[in-house]
């Protein structure tokens, strides 16, 4: 294949968290979990040192059209609100709710044995003067007509800083969540 | 603080038209990958801009995508297909001058489980377009091993490919 470059210096290249690049990498681990099984995950103690987090999962459920959802420092009061924008396969639509107990990643549900999977940006995690907003992106696919992807964005009505995040499901789930933090 | 990740694994400029660009010998050490294709040009009216692992041409690849093209939302899916294909249902075409852009995020890549990616297209042509998130199913549970993007009617010289693992 004709090649004008190849590059795979990793000290050279770095991320940028929306998209960017930078001369370093600013996007760390800050932890995984695998969860078997289990109808929530916590990360905990999450440190304050970073501008935001993001949290890529790919989780399969115990349940069909079961719901993800994320809430904050163990907060599961009526302090949340979330937009998506969906598609099933066979038409586009738009959900919003307000007053919720949590953050409602995947409003078309989940599948058993394929995983779902998602990208969860948490913006400005530390700041003490702001309403917490993410944006999640999510998705299953089953190889049937009906699968479901989702554009969302969620928040959390409170300005304390963001110290642990809860995924959870109605039934179980079992895989992978990382939570990342990004500079 | 943790550890720095979100590596570039290789990027691949065309130096002249291909009809795909393979990542091969994909390292099993991240979590996930993300492959980002930029400047992706290809003839005008050309074919769609298609990817595949691991070189299966089986029909194992599904899709349901939601898309929109300016005028109207839409969401689609493709069954039991040979190649994932995020523009399947686009009107927009492809241009020899006008690039458009793909990232896809391929979760627990090296895992047993079957392999699910999320696949973001923008394609804004002056006046037509398609923005599209997709989600996408490789049935195997096979590590996968090389990413292969295809095009029947060539990437133009300039196209670029650059895969990261997270």
């Amino acid at each position: 294949m004709p090649l004008l470059q190849t590059k795979a210096d990793a000290s050279a290249w770095g991320y940028g968290f929306l998209g960017a690049t930078a001369s370093t990498s600013n996007f760390y681990q800050i932890q995984q979990l695998s969860p078997s099984a289990v109808s929530t995950v916590t990360f905990s103690s999450i440190p304050s040192t970073y501008k935001s987090l993001q949290v890529r999962f790919n989780l399969v459920a115990s349940a069909q059209y079961d719901n993800f959802g994320i809430y904050f420092n163990g907060d599961t009061t009526t302090n949340y609100a979330c937009h998506g924008l969906r598609g099933n396969g066979a038409s586009a639509s738009a959900t919003g709710t307000i007053t919720q107990n949590y953050i409602l990643i995947n409003s078309l549900g989940t599948y058993l044995t394929y995983p779902t999977v998602g990208i969860v940006d948490v913006i400005d995690y530390a700041n003490t003067n702001k309403n917490k907003t993410i944006k999640a992106l999510s998705g299953i696919n089953n190889n049937s007509a009906y699968g479901a992807v989702e554009v969302g964005s969620g928040l959390w009505l409170s300005t304390a800083a963001i110290n642990s995040l809860t995924v959870a499901v109605g039934a179980t789930f079992t895989g992978t969540v990382t939570l990342y933090g990004a500079n | 603080m943790a550890t720095a990740t979100y590596y570039p694994i290789a990027t691949q400029t065309l130096g002249s038209a291909a009809a795909s660009i393979t990542f091969s010998s994909i390292p099993g050490t991240y979590t996930d990958l993300r492959l980002v294709l930029s400047n992706a040009v290809t003839v005008a009216g050309g074919n769609d801009i298609q990817f595949r692992f691991n070189g299966d041409t089986a029909t194992n690849y599904s899709i349901t995508g939601l898309h929109g093209s300016g005028t109207t939302a839409t969401s689609v899916s493709t069954t039991s297909a040979t190649v994932i294909d995020p523009d399947a249902s686009s009107a927009v075409g492809t241009s020899a001058t006008v690039p458009n852009l793909y990232t896809i995020d391929v979760f627990s890549y090296a895992g047993s489980t079957n392999k699910t990616c999320l696949v973001i297209n923008s394609e804004d042509h002056n006046g037509t377009g398609d923005v599209g998130l997709s989600v996408a199913l490789w049935r195997s549970t096979a590590a996968i091993t090389s990413i292969t993007i295809l095009c029947g009617s060539n990437l133009l010289t300039g196209t670029i490919a650059t895969l990261w693992g997270i």
